[in-house]
């Protein structure tokens, strides 16, 4: 009958419009540089290990998104003198949306890091216990910027309430702290220029403790470009961990929303865990197309991928719940993390984590009941997370 | 034998008479503005709740899928009745298309990021509501009213949770609206009438 071949073309079409977008990343051979590797003076940097979406819709997106950005920048060593990371030694990581130059974080390391960054008291000062500070939207002024015109591809800028004291960008703080620094940029902040310089913002990782390791995981494209940023330190017996920063996008578009079933930050999510995943098998030695390497973290019946070093992974998860499926996923992703005590980071919403897996040397651990929201926002509109590895 | 007759005679007679009566066409309509329809409720209804779910996506999907299913066989059910349902929920979906777009076109000017395709999208979402009307209200009331409760006694439940309530409540409301129609209209069908009135004569 004619009617039931109708139905069977409705009944096909809408599970057809239900399929899922998919999350896996894979490692760019030649690396990725912004604002475009044929621009004259910037070549690919390839000391950055580049994880982008397989999906081509998504690859598209972030290739028009990563013409609008400058390129990423590493400085591997601190410039202050901070000494080695000991066995036994505290390291504080701490997450922490700067909400672009709103955040005061020159207060914000010397008042909760110990760390003052006038010169004067640097040089004569007692060193701090090392850090690590896991950043989101942080911002970089720079004449790198490409010029670009105003389009689609160009948030407006982050609206920052004034506050007393200098707006100083990343590079700018790293350089007066003298730490080292990762910072690549997802988008620009605004299309506007100041005096030949343009502004983007995005994930970066600062520490008192020489970096390594750089890899930059570009998120499946759902409303802006988004690159979560991952480190790794050592104390001086070279047991490592490594360090995330990222940002998940708030939400997609309601068509989108629709379409895939609201899976914008699920899908984000995983995509980190998937390109954290093939670092770590990669390191492990294992060979990533096996069916264990493969099926991981839903494979339960197989054996668990033992990895040698510790992960910590902090940012803006952009959640209103803790128990949202992207959390659930993480807390199974990284089981040695610490309780979320429920406090919102920001306004009533709790929206930054920190998230922990102990490596099977164990020599890294986490310093029971040291996960924390710090109680002042220092002018951005999140608070921080801190907890205390040792 | 004759009273047989005589009862087919009159049941015969009687359908082309009857203000209620299925067709092709209707039973077409009512199985895609059921399937429609129950899809699109069942997914906005899951979003929140099911964002609270391990499975996440997997869950919108399966309650889309279910809520379709529903809406398919219920739309049916209806069509192979009656016409005049299935045209007032055509009626409604037309009226919830035009009431979302225009919802849609408000939250263009005030929502970033909110494009044209949003506002097709908040269009079509607004006519499977409509086509459902009736119950998708009755369920957003009852939704709102227990949100609300919960939001109040549990200090764990919060406002998100409320709303999801609310919306889960309202497509609750809208997916049963179609199977309650459809009972409705069983109970109200003619194709039943004559056969008791052939009874009586045949008696």
């Amino acid at each position: 009958m004619s009617y039931a071949r109708c139905l069977i073309v409705i009944f096909a079409a809408s599970l057809g419009l239900g399929c899922a977008m998919k999350h896996e990343q894979f490692l760019l051979p030649g690396g990725r540089a912004c604002p475009t590797p044929d621009a004259p003076g910037i070549e690919t940097d390839l000391s950055i290990g580049w994880y982008s979406p397989i999906r081509s819709g998504d690859q598209k997106a972030l290739a028009k998104w990563c013409t609008t950005v400058g390129p990423a920048v590493i400085d591997s060593l601190p410039t202050g003198r901070f000494g080695s990371w000991q066995p036994g030694d505290s390291l504080a990581v701490v997450t922490w949306n700067l909400h672009g130059g709103a955040g005061n974080l020159l207060e914000f390391i010397d008042v909760e890091l110990g760390l003052s960054c006038d010169e004067r008291s640097a040089a004569s000062g007692p060193h701090p216990a090392h850090f690590v500070t896991l950043i989101q939207e942080a911002f970089r002024r720079s004449e790198t910027v490409p010029s670009v015109p105003d389009g689609p591809t160009i948030p407006p800028p982050l609206t920052e309430k004034p506050r007393p004291g200098p707006r100083t960008d990343i590079e700018e703080v790293a350089r007066r702290c003298g730490l080292s620094l990762f910072y690549v940029p997802s988008m620009r902040n605004g299309a506007a220029e100041y005096e030949g310089e343009g502004e983007d913002r995005g994930n970066a990782i600062l520490s008192t403790l020489p970096l390594s390791d750089f890899i930059a995981i570009e998120l499946p494209f759902e409303a802006q470009r988004r690159v979560a940023v991952a480190a790794t330190v050592h104390n001086s017996e070279r047991d490592s961990i490594r360090v995330v920063s990222l940002h998940l996008d708030v939400a997609s578009s309601l068509l989108r929303l629709l379409t895939t079933g609201n899976s914008t930050r699920q899908r984000q999510g995983l995509a980190i865990a998937d390109a954290l995943l093939e670092t770590e098998l990669a390191r492990a030695g294992v060979a990533d197309s096996s069916h264990e390497a493969r099926c991981y973290p839903y494979c339960s019946n197989e054996a668990t991928p033992q990895f040698n070093s510790s992960t910590i992974v902090g940012g803006d998860f952009n959640t209103w719940s803790v128990n949202e499926t992207v959390i659930k996923h993480f807390n199974r992703e990284f089981p040695n993390s610490p309780p979320h005590d429920g406090q919102p980071t920001r306004g009533a919403y709790p929206t930054d984590y920190l998230f922990f897996r102990r490596g099977n040397d164990g020599s890294i651990d986490l310093m029971l009941g040291s996960y924390r929201r710090v109680a002042d926002s220092y002018h951005s509109d999140h608070h921080a997370r801190l907890l205390w590895l040792k | 034998m004759t009273a047989g007759l005589a009862a087919a005679t009159l049941i015969l007679t009687a359908r082309p008479a009857q203000a209620q009566e299925g067709s092709d066409w209707a039973r077409v309509g009512g199985s895609a503005l059921g399937l429609y329809s129950g899809a699109v409720l069942g997914t906005v209804g899951s979003l929140i709740p099911c964002s609270q779910t391990y499975a996440g996506a997997r869950c919108v999907r399966g309650l889309g899928v279910l809520g379709g299913i529903v809406g398919l066989g219920a739309g049916f059910y209806l069509g192979d009745l009656d016409e005049d349902p299935v045209v007032d929920a055509y009626r409604g979906a037309g009226y919830g298309l035009l009431i979302g777009s225009a919802a849609g076109l408000v939250l263009k000017e005030v929502v970033e990021r909110y494009n044209w395709a949003d506002v097709a999208a908040t269009g079509l979402v607004g006519a499977a509501v409509g086509s459902s009307a009736e119950g998708a209200a009755i369920g957003l009331a009852a939704g709102s009213i227990v949100g609300a409760a919960l939001y109040w006694a549990i200090p764990s439940f919060d406002l998100p949770n409320a709303v999801g309530v609310a919306v889960m409540g309202m497509a609750l409301g809208g997916i049963s609206s179609w199977v309650v129609r459809g009972v409705e209209a069983e109970k109200a069908s003619p194709a039943a009438q004559p056969v008791v009135v052939s009874y009586r004569i045949a008696l």
